[in-house]
């Protein structure tokens, strides 16, 4: 076995440890504790301190942006849940009533954080009013999901 | 990761071992004030205010319990959304300490699962999520790049995989200190270990190809099971939930 690159201790370690089984790795590991030791504090995450305030990062922009990510991708999939209904033939999940509260309590969360275009948000809220009455089209809301699922917002990857 | 010796290498889930955060009295009496309002928004700005609830000491314990090497700040941003969003519907139950802890165990799920689909995607790593491997790949002589995809490898290993790498190698424990505290053979510690290592092996780019295919298969298996065992359906509209200890995919 040939390692890839040996260029630093750490690979070079890997590699042979990688050659060590059972009792032998054991020991190998405790001959090798120096190196890991490094490792260890650097592994403190930045937030192990906890009690302290939260570093730039977390700021409420940022947060924000967490939150409108959550919230798209939930509005996303309720579209899709409908959507998926309608295919099928099938009266809704959560039934038609619910799912349409649903839909507007998330786009009401939404509205809430400000980086949600309006036009969307009135787009989403027209279909969620129309949903009770099985008045949307399959497209339709195909294409709202999709809107939601595109926009730019963290964690809005699915 | 904090040194909480104790909680270390612990299999179950907060929940059924009676976890309680130390502050925990401190955050139970204000969360009522914390988490109502008009707008999750709100709820947001309050969290961010001094940390009333102590989510960042449940992201450290939760990180340190289960093992993972995830930037905290990442983790800890995503669970104050979830928190946030599902606020105004808390009513006390689960208990506060039980519910904040599903709440970060939801966060690391779905990080993972972005983690995966965008190493699976070739996508560049963000700037700001590289910026946390930076020091963690100082003193092995890594890229922070390099040293993601170390970290992601280890986070997708089987909790008993990671566990074990994590307490030897990270941790520093014992082989004896490990078997005992997780009920098994040091045999079987080791062995846990070296699927670890295998698998940083790969992502460090040290391992042959053929290994790299065989533990790479493994690994899809494993994913392939746990995204059709339904895992904490994370992305459902209507109140998710999250079951602590079970592995995110």
């Amino acid at each position: 076995m040939t390692p890839r690159n040996t260029s630093t201790p750490f690979a070079r370690l890997l590699f042979e440890l990688s050659r060590c089984s059972g009792a032998e790795l054991e020991r190998a590991l405790a001959d090798s504790a120096h190196i890991f030791a490094r490792l260890g504090p650097a592994a403190e995450p930045r937030c192990s301190s906890a009690t302290g305030a939260p570093p730039a990062i977390c700021s409420l922009e940022r947060a924000e942006l967490e939150l409108a990510g959550l919230i798209a991708r939930a509005v996303a999939v309720l579209f899709d849940q409908a959507a998926d209904a309608l295919e099928r033939g099938e009266d809704l999940p959560a039934g038609r009533r619910e799912m349409g509260a649903l839909l507007r309590e998330e786009l009401q969360c939404a509205a809430s954080t400000h980086l949600f275009p309006s036009s969307l948000l009135a787009h989403g809220r027209k279909l969620a009013g129309r949903l009770p009455r099985a008045a949307c089209g399959l497209a339709t809301l195909r294409d709202a999901a999709q809107q939601f699922r595109a926009l730019p917002l963290s964690g809005n990857l699915c | 990761m904090s040194s909480e010796e104790t909680c270390r290498l612990r299999e179950n889930s907060p929940s059924q071992t009676g976890y309680e955060p130390e502050d925990a009295p401190r955050a139970r009496q204000h969360w009522r004030a914390v988490l109502g309002g008009q707008s999750p928004r709100e709820v947001l700005a309050r969290m961010l205010q001094g940390d009333p609830l102590d989510m960042r000491v449940v992201v450290s314990r939760r990180l340190t319990e289960r093992a993972y090497l995830f930037d905290a700040d990442r983790v800890h941003l995503r669970a104050l959304a979830h928190c946030a969003r599902r606020a105004l519907r808390y009513r006390g139950n689960p208990p506060l300490e039980t519910w904040l802890a599903e709440l970060v165990d939801l966060a690391l799920f779905e990080l993972l699962r972005e983690d995966a689909a965008a190493e699976r995607r070739g996508s560049a790593p963000d700037a700001e999520i590289l910026a946390a491997f930076v020091e963690l790949a100082r003193p092995l002589g890594l890229e922070p790049t390099a040293m993601g995809r170390v970290c992601l490898a280890h986070n997708l290993l089987r909790e008993p995989d990671r566990q074990a790498f994590y307490g030897l190698v990270i941790a520093g424990r014992s082989l004896e200190e490990l078997a005992k505290a997780q009920g098994v053979s040091g045999v079987e510690i080791a062995r846990r270990a070296r699927h670890g290592l295998e698998a940083v092996l790969i992502a460090a780019g040290q391992l042959p190809g053929a290994q790299v295919a065989a533990v790479e298969v493994e690994q899809e298996n494993r994913l392939g099971a746990e995204s059709t065992s339904g895992v904490c359906a994370s992305t459902e509209a209507r109140e998710p939930e999250c079951t602590q200890g079970q592995e995110p995919s």
